[in-house]
């Protein structure tokens, strides 16, 4: 029993270590996390975002049927969108939403009207969409599930007319693929991707950032152009702190891989991904306390606003059908 | 047992606190046995699902069960099968691991298969893959033994990070710290970069088979012999119906995505009934049992403790079966920039690898995370960085303390297993006639000569040898092994061949030779692949009966060559004629005369051996780059293998099939597949001609080699055909009658006539063939 006790100290030690590796700021307290609506038979659910809290959309759905749903007067609805394949991501500036999803597809909203195809003039899945106001917003993706086609990392750009590529900067690694868009502004634009790359887009030109990491980026959020998040990793959860000029990687011994990344107006980073875990990371710092989820289902998105988060996931690991997870704190 | 219990404990004690140990623990009991063999703990349902999973590790996947489309070997044990299945294996094995070093230091995957430079693509027009282009770290990897490792997966996180030390606190030169695989505690791998036996197996299927899988279910992971489901509410491991539960759920935390690749099988390729059934063989494999302590023994681990091997190759984890004494703590350890491989993973870095497990290390050899120990001598002597004190003293021992840990290790199991090749000791050799042995009584001296031919042929080269320095296989075994030593191979020991032509058409073959090598020794990178117009796979062929084929006079085979079709039935026939005047007959483009040149051709092209000159013979290398002298191979050991292979028994037929001959007479097929080929001493039944034909001019172009065009290649006899499948010189007919569907050119009539046998005829016709 000598021996047990003194191992549990050792490993506590080891944990504590493991898991806050930097020891300023202090982590910030967590969470109660409960289900936002039955998801289950939505499909996966990919992203989340919204105007407001009381006006937020999520999107999935199977590969073969994307779906999007939202919340408005307090009650989860599906929005009838054109048939197509599963719908990655969410996002919207004004008026106007975009979804964007597999097989190239763009989907486009004008003040709450029904949801149009646009061309995108690619077929490649499209993983992430940003929009810096109703004329200027980027869409990313590339060729990551079929490992044997030739490497086609994408970005796109809406000038407010139509959808075009990026000519891409000199990347110094081959990637298969880009996952997420944010920026601060339309000069001031991020997309993380897979093996490390972040690139930036200063308004001028797009420009590879210094990362020191080799594992996927697959979200990103902040709070200003000082400030942001990106994370990621799939052996081990991965978080990159901006600090204005350049990026700090770090692992998350002790942690999966993380899908989804949201930075509330106290700087505070809510972070989802692998086995349903939801952390916090405090302001500037790499410290990070769990929520309690007690589902462990897979977490790919997290959002909010007014105080709120949603978080929303579903068995994506798992061959289709998907079943889906929504989540979200407060009442 | 004892003292394996005394030693943990006060290892225990020494390196994780200074308290005294907790008598309680006792050694695992139950887990022990002859490698490869299930744990005597095992249910009977554990029995019946462990033959089930030895039977997936053991089969061969076929390209329409989703095998590739880029691949290094086709089935699971192909890497694990020394000595037994589940061990590691030979150098012939090995694989490279390549990506690209940045600026910054970190290291990029390259490829699509986590790094693996995968040997072979199904396309037979471009079959060796290349490197991803920006590539500038290229690793070399020897397989690691599964033995145990169902109870290295029961260890609990807490009695690993126990061990942990990042920063030395202690002071003693050896830290020692945990990799990560998604938040748990890794510990498999080279780098303990993989933290469940799932995700153990999953990976390396689909990255050197090219099997996709989806993860095992929540209820399937709950039934597998180590504990591995999750509790949805309290995320902690279920308790199984044995009543081990572990702390954490590292088990469970396999990779979590479906694997999907780009050839036409669906995905998965793998079910998940038989994945479960894989896992599990894994799992309940037994741990070496170790040997009965000596006084040699017991001096050499007490050396061992007092020269600090113990300070990682800890004796004993403690799990919730007992003690473990696997000799590891299953963490990373800097092992100095000798032994820098240059990759990262998860958190290990470039000189950074998990300490080895000890038991069963005597059978299990070459040694390192890159083989490049040939004993456990040179493995000491190759210990770095965290290992250097101990390594220096060990070396500055007498010869006789040295031979005490040295016998230490070899009794931490595994001796009855231990062979220099595959051949065990305890199988019984195989009698005249039989697969696999003479083709005659031999008196007692030829047997002794048969016996040490045989050794020759099965034994895996050292590096001391002179294997290499690039080669294809590490002894003649490792491609002729199908159904049994000295057989065909399948196609992950294809050998790739390659050349150019100019722009009138005449071939030329590459500065370095036509044979396009697999593999290189440590410290040397396989041949890149070249920028050259043609690469044609061989397959290896069975060498069964290849004596007799030898001692057939050249007339009668060149009495069937019909160049000019002068009988104009569509057949031809082609002598390969040498450039000295010597009659080709072995090699897919019977370019080799006699059966002493083609074992010199096999031994320096395959092995990169350099052979003693022997007059009248010109094939073989006489001198290579290497370090070792020349000639590596003595012409004892030659002469030897070459009477065990001109002795070995031809096939015989398994089965009379009423008819078949006639129906293969019948369409035709015995216009090249001639049934006797006369000799001196009878008729001999191989149904070949010797000759050369083209069969597929529509087909992948091959190299220029004599009179033998792209698209000529010697008929194969068809003797043996019953176990030495895949078929055609490529390897890419994966049953006969895709073999029969791919013959044309010279073979189209006959071709023809068979598609218009009745299906009752092709059955005959078929079974017939199967039965050889």
């Amino acid at each position: 029993m000598r021996y047990i006790v003194r191992t549990a100290f050792i490993l506590a030690a080891g944990l504590a270590f493991v898991g806050c590796p930097d020891p300023e700021p202090q982590p910030v307290e967590p969470a109660v996390w409960s289900p936002a609506f039955d998801a289950t038979d939505v499909g996966v659910l990919m992203s989340v975002w919204g105007p407001s809290s009381q006006d937020v959309w999520a999107v999935g759905g199977q590969l073969d049927a994307g779906v999007a749903w939202r919340k408005q007067g307090g009650t989860w609805r599906a929005v009838e969108v054109p048939e197509g394949p599963l719908l990655n991501w969410v996002h919207g500036a004004g008026a106007r939403r975009w979804i964007v999803g597999n097989d190239g597809r763009i989907l486009v909203n004008e003040g709450g009207g029904p949801f149009q195809v646009v061309e995108s003039g690619v077929t490649l899945d499209l993983w992430g969409v940003w929009a810096a106001d109703v004329d200027r917003a980027w869409a990313v993706g590339g060729n990551v599930t079929d490992r044997d086609s030739e490497p086609e990392p994408v970005i796109l750009e809406w000038d407010g007319v139509e959808w075009a590529r990026v000519t891409l900067p000199p990347i110094d690694r081959e990637i298969r693929s880009f996952f997420k868009v944010w920026g601060t502004s339309a000069d001031n634009v991020f997309v993380v991707g897979a093996k490390g790359v972040i690139l930036r887009y200063d308004g001028d030109e797009w420009t590879q950032t210094s990362t020191g990491a080799a594992d996927d980026f697959v979200s990103l959020w902040g709070t200003g152009p000082d400030d942001i998040v990106a994370v990621g990793g799939r052996q081990n959860g991965m978080v990159a702190r901006w600090n204005g000029t350049g990026w700090t990687s770090r692992v998350l011994q002790g942690e999966p891989g993380m899908n989804g990344c949201y930075v509330d107006g106290d700087g505070v980073a809510h972070i989802v991904g692998l086995r349903g875990v939801i952390l916090r990371m405090a302001p500037g710092g790499f410290a990070v306390t769990r929520d309690e989820n007690p589902d462990r289902t897979l977490l790919h998105a997290v959002w909010g606003a007014d105080d709120r988060l949603f978080a929303v996931g579903g068995t994506i690991d798992r061959s289709p059908p998907y079943l889906g997870v929504a989540l979200e704190t407060g009442d | 047992m004892n003292r394996f219990f005394l030693i943990s404990m006060c290892l225990l004690g020494g390196l994780a606190c200074d308290d005294a140990p907790d008598p309680m623990v006792t050694m695992a009991v139950d887990v022990f046995g002859t490698p490869g063999e299930i744990r005597p703990n095992a249910t009977d349902d554990e029995k019946a699902t462990f033959a089930r999973g030895e039977r997936i590790a053991k089969r061969r996947f076929t390209k329409q069960e989703g095998h590739g489309p880029l691949f290094t070997v086709t089935f699971c044990v192909a890497c694990h099968e020394k000595p037994v299945f589940g061990g590691g294996g030979g150098r012939y094995r090995d694989f490279f691991i390549h990506g690209q070093t940045l600026a910054d230091g970190s290291f990029i995957d390259g490829g699509s298969r986590s790094g693996i430079l995968a040997a072979y693509d199904v396309d037979l027009e471009a079959p060796r893959p290349g490197p991803a282009e920006d590539a500038n770290t290229f690793a070399l990897r020897n397989p690691i033994p599964f033995f145990g490792i169902g109870l290295l997966a029961e260890i609990p996180e807490s009695a690993i990070l126990a061990y942990a030390d990042p920063n030395d606190a202690d002071g003693d030169g050896i830290s020692g710290r945990p990799n990560y695989d998604q938040g748990y505690v890794g510990r498999f791998g080279t780098k303990a970069q993989t933290v469940s036996i799932e995700g153990f197996i999953r990976g390396p299927f689909f990255n050197h088979v090219g099997i996709t899988s989806d993860p095992l279910t929540e209820e399937q992971r709950a039934r597998l012999p180590v504990p591995s489901s999750r509790n949805a509410e309290t995320d902690a491991v279920e308790t199984t119906t044995s009543g081990l539960g572990v702390a954490r759920l590292h088990q469970a935390a396999a990779p979590s995505s479906p694997l999907t690749d780009g050839d036409d099988a669906p995905d998965p390729e793998l079910s998940t009934d038989d994945l479960f059934d894989l896992v599990s063989w894994v799992m309940l494999l037994a741990a070496p049992a170790p040997a009965a302590p000596t006084d040699q023994t017991r001096r050499g681990e007490d050396l061992f403790s007092r020269i600090g091997c113990a300070g990682c190759h800890v004796p004993a984890l403690v799990g919730p079966r007992g003690a473990v004494p696997a000799y590891t703590d299953l963490l990373l350890h800097d092992m100095g920039p000798e032994m820098a491989d240059g990759l990262t993973m998860g958190v290990a870095l470039s000189s950074e690898f998990r300490t080895a497990p000890l038991w069963g290390i005597t059978a299990v050899g070459p040694y390192l995370h890159d083989g490049r120990a040939d004993t456990l001598t040179q493995a000491i002597a190759a210990h770095g960085g965290e290992g250097a004190a101990s390594r220096a003293a060990f070396m500055g021992q007498s010869a006789a303390a040295q031979a005490d840990l040295l016998a230490f290790l070899h009794s931490l199991g595994g001796q009855e297993i231990k062979t220099d090749g595959l051949i065990l000791p305890t199988m019984p050799k195989p009698e005249v006639g039989e697969a696999g042995g003479p083709s005659r009584p031999l008196s007692d001296e030829e047997q002794a000569l048969w016996d040490a031919g045989r050794a020759v042929f099965d034994r895996d080269l050292y590096l001391a040898d002179g294997l290499g320095p690039v080669f294809n296989g590490d002894s003649c075994r490792a491609c002729h092994f199908d159904p049994t030593v000295g057989g065909a191979g399948p196609r992950d020991v294809n050998v790739i061949v390659h050349g150019d032509f100019d722009d009138d058409g005449n071939f030329l073959e590459p500065p370095d030779g036509v044979v396009l090598e697999k593999l290189a020794v440590p410290g040397r990178v396989r041949p890149d692949r070249p920028e050259t117009m043609v690469f044609e796979t061989r397959q290896t062929p069975t060498i069964f009966g290849l004596g007799l084929l030898d001692a057939v006079p050249a007339e009668s085979i060149l009495a069937l060559a019909d160049p000019g079709d002068a009988d104009a039935d569509g057949v031809q026939g082609i002598a390969q004629i040498l450039d000295d005047g010597r009659l080709g007959r072995f090699g897919w483009k019977a370019n080799v005369p006699n059966l002493n040149e083609f074992v010199r051709d096999a031994m320096s092209n395959e092995m990169g051996l350099t052979l003693p000159d022997r007059d009248g013979m010109t094939f073989g290398d006489l001198t290579d780059d290497d370090i070792y002298p020349d000639p590596e191979l003595s012409g004892e050991a030659l002469d030897a293998a070459a009477f065990y292979i001109s002795h070995l028994a031809a096939p015989v037929p398994k089965e009379d099939v009423p008819g078949g001959a006639e129906l293969l007479d019948q369409v035709g097929c015995t216009a090249c597949h001639v049934p006797f080929l006369d000799a001196l001493e009878g008729d001999i039944p191989a149904y070949t001609d010797l000759l050369l034909h083209v069969i597929d001019a529509e087909g992948p172009p091959g190299i220029v080699t004599g009179r033998a065009s792209p698209y000529h290649y010697r008929t194969p006899p068809l003797w043996g055909l019953a176990d030495t499948g895949p078929y055609l010189h490529h390897g890419a007919a994966t049953t006969i009658a895709d073999a029969i569907a791919a013959h044309a050119g010279e073979a189209e009539a006959s071709r023809a006539l068979f598609d218009g046998l009745d299906p009752e005829q092709k059955d005959t016709l078929l079974r017939f063939l199967r039965t050889r």
